[in-house]
């Protein structure tokens, strides 16, 4: 017999917090064919809005992150391109937290 | 008035007008995910490239986990490996970061995050369709379990349930359930193959037909 969603999501989300494997698609072969899209769903959202993980030195060395980290660095402390409008400091046009005064100061 | 080292930059010169505090990594960890984007980009501004890179290191890698672990659900029909799903993820995260300090990100960072993954997975697959011959085989050890037809799993009771909703259905949305619930192709492929159709209407499609199969199935009765 399968398990229904809400059991399935349910032991889903404690995987994750647990910070195990939390692979979405051992869990979907658990569910009934029918029942898989919806499971999908749930997990897609939960993992949506999951907060970050904690930063782990030891994983980060040599990992897919640090090599984005290298590219965006060296993006950010490319010098600009002086005939192109700098953009607004806010995409809403609000003065950045962190242009001002430190963002950990607004929460 | 002689200046104080920690105004010059590295180089000498005279760091810029901004006020900027570097902040440990605890911190940096309870920073929301906009706010610790805009700790980096005072760190920019600021020329302090540790701290911005510090500050990226500790956003990037704790995005990662998720957005693998969504990507990994969207693409995986057991065709694509570990690293491919690496790549797609990493992609999303730097395009949604990099928008996010060019300022042409839109809303908030993690719906805008969202949007970058859904469409990254979708690009992806799109990309993969044109150029079938070069698809790996897969093993069938790290295929998911399919439903390909009711034959495959279903009793006579839901296969008769399922034939009958399938009947009822239009033929866009009967094509969605075919691929997307009997041959269990991620919405992403799904919305490739059926024209006009969003992850947003695969979801819909799935939904109503699960209601549906549940709706028949109880009304069958045991």
């Amino acid at each position: 017999m399968t398990a229904t969603v809400a059991q399935l999501l349910d032991r889903y989300r404690r995987e994750h917090g647990a910070g195990g494997a939390a692979d979405p698609v051992a869990f979907l072969a658990r569910a009934a064919p029918w029942d898989r899209p919806e499971l999908a769903r749930l997990i897609d959202s939960f993992l949506a809005s999951a907060p970050r993980q904690r930063f782990d030195p030891a994983g980060y060395r040599g990992s897919g992150a640090e090599r984005t980290v290298e590219r965006l660095a060296a993006a950010l402390s490319a010098p600009r391109d002086p005939t192109r409008p700098r953009p607004p400091a806010h995409p809403g046009g609000v003065p950045s937290p962190g242009e001002c005064q430190d963002p950990a100061d607004d929460r | 008035m002689a200046r104080r080292a920690a105004d010059l930059t590295p180089h000498g010169g005279a760091r810029p007008d901004v006020k900027f505090r570097r902040r440990t990594d605890n911190e940096l960890q309870t920073l929301a995910d906009q706010a610790l984007i805009d700790y980096i980009r005072a760190a920019a501004r600021a020329e302090d490239g540790e701290a911005a890179r510090r500050g990226l290191a500790i956003l990037v890698y704790g995005l990662t986990r998720n957005v693998r672990l969504r990507v990994r659900a969207k693409l995986n029909d057991g065709l694509y490996g570990p690293d491919t799903v690496e790549d797609v993820a990493q992609e999303a995260i730097a395009r949604a970061i990099g928008a996010a300090f060019d300022g042409s990100s839109e809303g908030e960072f993690r719906s805008w995050l969202n949007t970058i993954t859904d469409r990254a997975a979708i690009d992806f697959v799109r990309r993969e369709r044109k150029r079938p011959e070069e698809r790996p085989i897969p093993d069938d050890h790290e295929r998911r379990p399919h439903f390909r037809s009711a034959g495959d799993h279903g009793t006579p009771d839901t296969s008769a349930a399922l034939e009958a909703v399938l009947a009822a259905m239009k033929p866009a949305h009967r094509r969605v359930i075919e691929l997307h619930v009997l041959e269990d192709r991620p919405a992403a492929e799904v919305c490739a193959i059926v024209e006009g159709m969003t992850p947003d209407n695969v979801a819909q499609v799935t939904r109503r037909f699960r209601l549906a199969m549940r709706r028949r199935l109880d009304a069958d009765g045991p």
